[in-house]
């Protein structure tokens, strides 16, 4: 017949040796490889900011203001996708047209279709924007400064604009589950 | 002397159990200092930016020229560009422990997005 305390102290060992084989068995799921700042979507959100009118600056060089602001915000959302979060904008952008009309593009990258209403002067427009599409109108008789309200959803938002200017208004968010970064630019 | 034996193979179970404590403890405490170095590396890169240094690298792929101008003096950095189209040039550190900032930009003088990656370890 086998001594039972004699096996007490086996079984702290086996117990020993159970937990460390656990442990490591676990540990190349939880091994952090790489790592980087929870800031991160703070930094994205930066570079956004700085760099969106920077791309429509290059864009008006080249005479193609739109496409290039259209392909910036796609490698946005592209390389912010790559970091496990979720990029998602709208924007708006003005451009003097001969005399005091102006034509007005609206960028949606909010992830589905919109409809946005544009206001000047009581004049309203309502667009419709497909995602990751851009859409267009125009305003004719517009004075040298004026008021531009954009809808859409559920956010408004009234700017005071330059005619004999190019203008953007961009809005933004990027998330990652419970993280979330949500920025303005006029510029 | 089962006494005896018990107490072996106890002070054993605790040798064991102590010494996993112990590498387990390096596995999961990071040192305090580790915990700004992607911080740090945006900074320099956003430096390297206002000194209007990063961007002719950048276009240019030159990823050598670019780690040259990180001054990170006590530690390991490397640089790597990706363009447009996914094609990324510089090397990529494998290990543990490796802080990475990452930095877009829409281009230099024409229009070249690329996105800048500065690993720290």
């Amino acid at each position: 017949m086998t001594d039972k305390r004699s096996l007490k102290g086996q079984a702290f060992l086996i117990g020993a040796i159970l937990v460390c084989v656990m442990f490591f068995l676990g540990l190349p799921k939880s091994m952090p490889i790489m790592e980087s700042s929870s800031n991160d979507l703070h930094y994205f959100s930066l570079g956004i900011r700085r760099e969106l009118p920077m791309a429509l600056n290059f864009g008006l060089n080249e005479s193609a203001p739109i496409p290039y602001l259209k392909n910036f915000t796609l490698y946005s959302e592209n390389t912010i996708n790559g970091y496990y979060a979720n990029f998602s904008s709208i924007w708006v952008v003005s451009r003097n047209l001969t005399g005091t009309g102006i034509n007005i593009t609206v960028g949606n990258f909010l992830g589905s279709d919109t409809s946005v209403n544009l206001t000047i002067s009581g004049t309203e427009k309502q667009l419709s924007v497909k995602n990751n599409a851009t859409n267009s109108t125009t305003f004719s008789s517009i004075s040298q400064e004026f008021n531009l309200t954009i809808e859409y959803g559920s956010e408004s938002k009234t700017l005071t604009w330059q005619r004999n200017k190019v203008n953007l208004y961009a809005s933004f968010g990027i998330t990652r589950e419970n993280n979330k970064v949500s920025e303005e630019i006029v510029a | 002397m089962k006494g005896f034996w018990f107490t072996v193979e106890s002070i054993i179970a605790c040798s064991i159990i102590v010494s996993f404590l112990l590498v387990a403890a390096k596995f999961y405490v990071i040192p305090a200092e580790s915990a700004d170095l992607s911080e740090k590396a945006y900074e320099i890169l956003e430096g390297l930016d206002k000194q209007d240094i990063l961007r002719n690298y950048t276009v240019s792929h030159d990823y050598s020229g670019l780690n040259s101008e990180v001054r990170l003096f006590i530690y390991n950095h490397s640089v790597q560009i990706c363009d447009q189209a996914g094609t990324c040039y510089g090397p990529e550190p494998a290990g543990r422990n490796i802080w990475a900032a990452t930095y877009i930009i829409s281009g230099y003088q024409n229009y070249s997005p690329h996105e800048i990656k500065l690993y720290v370890w």
